[in-house]
């Protein structure tokens, strides 16, 4: 950080300057430090904390309350993995997450490329029937869907986890995609048809990779609502194989009779980890299509 | 002569109730270079996208080749076409974006390579070949998007105003090569422009549009002396005309224009007029001379514009604003009083109500 | 010549079947995503409307009451204490949230160095479910073992129990909704801040304004579009908070943090009355429809007399 008085030359005289230009460096660091200080501090604490109180000792927190563990060990994971039932749940939110992520992303493709470069009867009202649903707070529906459900006979189904999810990430990635596709120059897609590409190839050689953060974020988006996902789930599976990590870490409340921080802790630690993960390797992408007004 | 490559027939395109081209006659030779030219929303560029088939026919017949093409899709028309944006492929490679059509075309390996290097010797693309249309200029860019048409071997070449986005120096230049290349491998080019220098000097037909309609059509310099309509006569040329509304006089010397406030428009002796027709009085601005002596028309100036080789300059006469080329150094400035001789022969008139020469 | 050319003008059958193809593209494009979208959130949706004017019993049978519901729910004084706690709640978290969302963006607008990496930091809590959200925050605030009552205690200070005490809770509540909804809407407002060309700020300050005057008669006016995205954002997700308060607090102590949604839950799922949580359902959507359209109204589409170019 630079300030502008030490880059432009100031009218002052030598010592008002330095003064001048330490005043405008301390307010600006108070200014711009203490906020981001409590930035910081506010985002990460909740997790760093969850590390932290995943790394102790199970009785540790009892006994003495430090901040950190006195003995920092893996005993919670350990004992997260080996729970029975561990690796249904992981799996059964991976499978989840998997199909409710490619699903609607390639349908809200096909219906974005149509929002986007088609003008035809009804356009509007499709467009606004696709829209409208973000507004639907996903845990109004649960009450209705379990009746709908179970009058079909779904419940406790990877089916109803697949259907209830698709659906509900269709509208964002939809309305991400239509912004991106729409952004691309007319021109580009006439000098491929003239090119000789059909609509198949337009889309797959040139839209796609041209609107590619957008299909990143769009995928993002969605696997973040699929993994995250709990209202649904909880609505809709009584099983406990059937259950997704989310569920499960809110069923251990219950479960466990002598709270274990520790392992209490590790397990949210691992339900957040895997997502965590695929935020960090495209943040980038992600950051910017949301500061840019392109996720709304 | 052999038969045209491209034949439109009474060719009409309506958007919604609104009709854009109104019955477009034209024939284009084999080998030929016609720029279409008009002011925006002429209707020039709905024509060329309608030839390429982007834009759909609402009535009428395009013919290439003898057969009709109205239904038949762009990428089987055996035309390249090259945008004013360029409309590049921006994550592709130069090398990339030139062997695209080729692709889709499922061209043999060894033919495709062939054809991009040609295109790229053609076009100084070697070296860029590997880079991406982020990484070049607006004169290479402009050059990568002729060699995507070109090496796809084109029997016919649309340009839809594609100097339009460079800035004023790679402008003349890039009108030089794409001339320069036409002359070399003579493929038949249609070229949209409002820009009536670039039909001028590249044109060997120039089709001037006006409001979804062909104003004039003929070899450029023709259309310089000899416009059809005040239309043409005030699109083409630089600095424009002058067109001044009048009325046909008798005089002892033979007919003249009277234009009102005693300003009396001389005419060559044996003009075919007819007395007391309204008329516009042409002139170019280079037809009219500065009078050495007082005889000629009373001026005064009112601006001037050293321009280097020519000065311009404006001049007030009897309340219109006259605008006369010299290529000699003036040292008038504005307040000054001269005297304007019209080169009669080079007069044109035209008939005020119908704009039609006369 | 002119004979063929009039020939080719009629469509042969196989054109026209083409021409249907092409025109029916869109269609084609745009159905599949629009069924499950009508077939399940649409059909959710009109279900829960039938579903109100229903009473089920134990295997969900179905007998039509009319309003009997609604009025069942809005006489019912746990609703209606519910309701209000709702719109607090509602009401408090967007205060806490547009303000901690505006320091936010405005301190990632200013910050000079590492600008990427914060930001991309301050987004992390938007991928943490709700669950994980809560337990994280229940963590934080248990009366011993809490990372607030330890640094409490090294003040000297007694921690109280903050789960326990309603006041308290619904307070941690808030918290920890804010920390959740806050990084999304942080980003909406700093996109919104940094599409203001830094000319009209020199302009501005060339015409005597500064600090907080600009703030208020520049920046605000201009972001007012994002400001209205982020206010859609943060009041969506309070007035449907559900898996926070569920995991965090489950509504309690007793029931100071039982929000509609929970109630919602509870009557549902809990007491299986399909047809009284289906009227919870109604009101939800109609709360929520309505205050969006608000904001759409004053903020994002309301003044067409400027455009703020972006």
């Amino acid at each position: 950080m630079v300030s502008r008085a030490e880059r432009a030359p100031h009218p002052m005289r030598e010592s008002g300057m330095f003064t001048a230009g330490l005043r405008h460096r301390v307010g600006r660091f108070l200014l711009i430090g203490i906020p981001l200080a409590i930035l910081v501090i506010w985002t990460t604490l909740p997790i760093l904390w969850a590390v932290l109180s995943s790394l102790k000792e199970s009785l540790e927190i009892y006994e003495s309350n430090t901040l950190l563990p006195a003995n920092p060990n893996l005993d919670g994971y350990r004992t997260v993995l080996a729970m029975r039932g561990f690796d249904s749940w992981l799996f059964n939110s991976f499978l989840v997450t998997v199909v409710a992520t490619i699903v609607p992303l390639v349908l809200s493709i096909f219906a974005a490329y149509g929002f986007a470069r088609y003008a035809f009867r009804f356009r509007h009202i499709l467009l606004l029937l696709y829209l409208v649903p973000r507004i639907i707070p996903r845990v109004s529906l649960i009450v209705p869907l379990n009746s709908l459900m179970s009058d079909l006979g779904l419940i406790n189904t990877y089916w109803v986890l697949f259907i209830t999810y698709t659906a509900s990430a269709i509208p964002l990635s939809t309305w991400i995609l239509v912004g991106f596709f729409a952004a691309i120059p007319k021109e580009i897609e006439e000098s491929a048809t003239m090119d000789g590409a059909n609509m198949w190839h337009r889309l797959r050689r040139v839209i796609l990779p041209i609107a590619w953060p957008g299909v990143v974020t769009a995928a993002v988006l969605c696997i973040r609502e699929a993994w995250n996902e709990f209202a649904f789930v909880l609505a809709l599976i009584n099983e406990t194989s059937m259950r997704t990590l989310p569920y499960q870490l809110y069923m251990l409340k219950d479960s466990m009779g002598v709270q274990d921080y520790a392992v209490y802790n590790a397990f949210t630690v691992l339900t957040v980890l895997p997502l965590l993960v695929v935020y960090l390797l495209l943040e980038r992408r992600v950051v910017e299509s949301i500061v840019s007004g392109a996720v709304k | 002569m052999s038969t045209p490559l491209v034949e439109l027939h009474e060719l009409r395109k309506s958007f919604g109730p609104l009709e854009v081209l109104h019955g477009i006659e034209l024939a284009i030779e084999q080998h030929a270079f016609v720029v279409l030219v008009g002011p925006s929303g002429c209707g020039k560029s709905t024509l060329l996208r309608m030839i390429a088939g982007l834009e759909s026919v609402t009535s009428g017949t395009i013919v290439m080749d003898g057969r009709v093409v109205n239904r038949v899709p762009a990428k089987d028309r055996g035309i390249a076409m090259v945008f004013q944006s360029y409309a590049l492929y921006p994550h592709m490679t130069v090398r990339e974006n030139l062997s695209f059509s080729l692709e889709m075309a499922k061209t043999p390996r060894d033919v495709k390579q062939e054809r991009i290097e040609s295109a790229a010797g053609i076009l100084y693309l070697d070296a860029l070949l590997e880079r991406f249309p982020a990484q070049l200029s607006g004169g290479q860019r402009q050059r990568v998007a002729m060699g995507r048409a070109l090496v796809r071997e084109p029997e016919l070449f649309l340009f839809d105003e594609p100097l339009s986005n460079l800035d004023a120096k790679l402008r003349v230049e890039m009108r030089a090569e794409i001339k320069a290349l036409h002359q070399r491998l003579r493929s038949t080019t249609i070229y949209v422009t409002h820009d009536q220098v670039e039909a001028m000097t590249m044109a060997d037909l120039v089709v001037v549009m006006n409001d979804g309609r062909i104003e004039q059509l003929g070899p450029p310099l023709e259309l310089y002396d000899r416009p059809a309509t005040v239309f043409v006569a005030d699109f083409l040329g630089s600095p424009a005309m002058n067109l001044i509304a009048g009325t046909v006089a008798e005089s002892e010397a033979g007919p003249v224009i009277d234009a009102g406030d005693d300003l009396t428009l001389p005419l060559s002796p044996g003009s075919a007029v007819r007395p007391g027709a309204e008329v516009v009085y042409g002139l170019r601005p280079e037809h009219l001379r500065i009078g050495d002596g007082p005889a000629g028309l009373a001026a005064t100036v009112s601006l001037v514009e050293p321009a280097g080789f020519e000065t311009h300059l404006h001049a007030d006469v009897g309340g219109q604003v006259v605008r006369v080329i010299s290529t000699e150094r003036l040292d008038a400035v504005p307040g000054d009083s001269i005297a304007l001789v019209p080169d009669t022969a080079r007069v044109h008139l035209f008939d005020s109500r119908t704009g039609a020469r006369l | 010549m002119n004979a063929t050319l009039h020939d080719s003008e009629a469509m042969t059958a196989r054109e026209r079947s083409a021409e249907f193809g092409k025109r029916a593209v869109p269609y084609l494009l745009v159905i599949p995503g629009l069924l499950f979208v009508l077939g399940v959130l649409g059909y959710a949706v009109a279900g829960g409307f039938v579903l109100s004017l229903n009473e089920t019993d134990m295997f969900l049978n179905k007998t039509f009451v009319g309003l009997k519901n609604y009025i069942a729910i809005f006489h019912n004084p746990r609703f209606q204490s519910s309701l209000w706690r709702t719109l607090a709640f509602v009401v408090l978290s967007i205060g806490l949230g547009i303000s901690m969302s505006m320091m936010f963006a405005l301190t990632l607008y200013h910050v000079g160095f590492g600008r990427r990496f914060f930001r991309g930091l301050s987004l992390v809590p938007y991928f943490v479910s709700g669950i994980a959200a809560a337990v994280m925050f229940r963590f934080i605030f248990t009366t011993s073992g809490g990372f607030v009552n330890y640094i409490l205690t090294t003040f000297g200070m007694e921690g109280p129990s903050w789960l326990g005490n309603p006041v308290l809770a619904f307070t941690v509540s808030i918290l920890a909704n804010a920390w959740f909804m806050v990084p999304f809407a942080t980003l909406i407002l700093l996109g919104g801040l940094q599409t203001v060309d830094k000319d009209i700020y020199e302009a501005a300050k060339l015409d005597g304004s500064s600090g907080l005057h600009t703030f208020r008669r520049i920046t605000l006016p201009l972001i007012k579009p994002m400001m209205g995205v982020s206010l859609i954002w943060v009041s969506y997700i309070s007035f449907s908070t559900f898996d926070i308060i569920l995991a965090l607090t489950a509504g309690g102590p007793g029931r100071a943090t039982e929000l509609i949604s929970v109630y919602m839950y509870q009557i549902a799922f809990l007491e299986l009355d399909f047809g009284q949580g289906s009227v919870l359902m109604v009101m939800l959507l109609t709360f929520n429809t309505l205050l969006s359209l608000v904001y759409l109204r004053f903020f994002v589409y309301g003044d067409r007399r400027y455009k703020v170019v972006s």
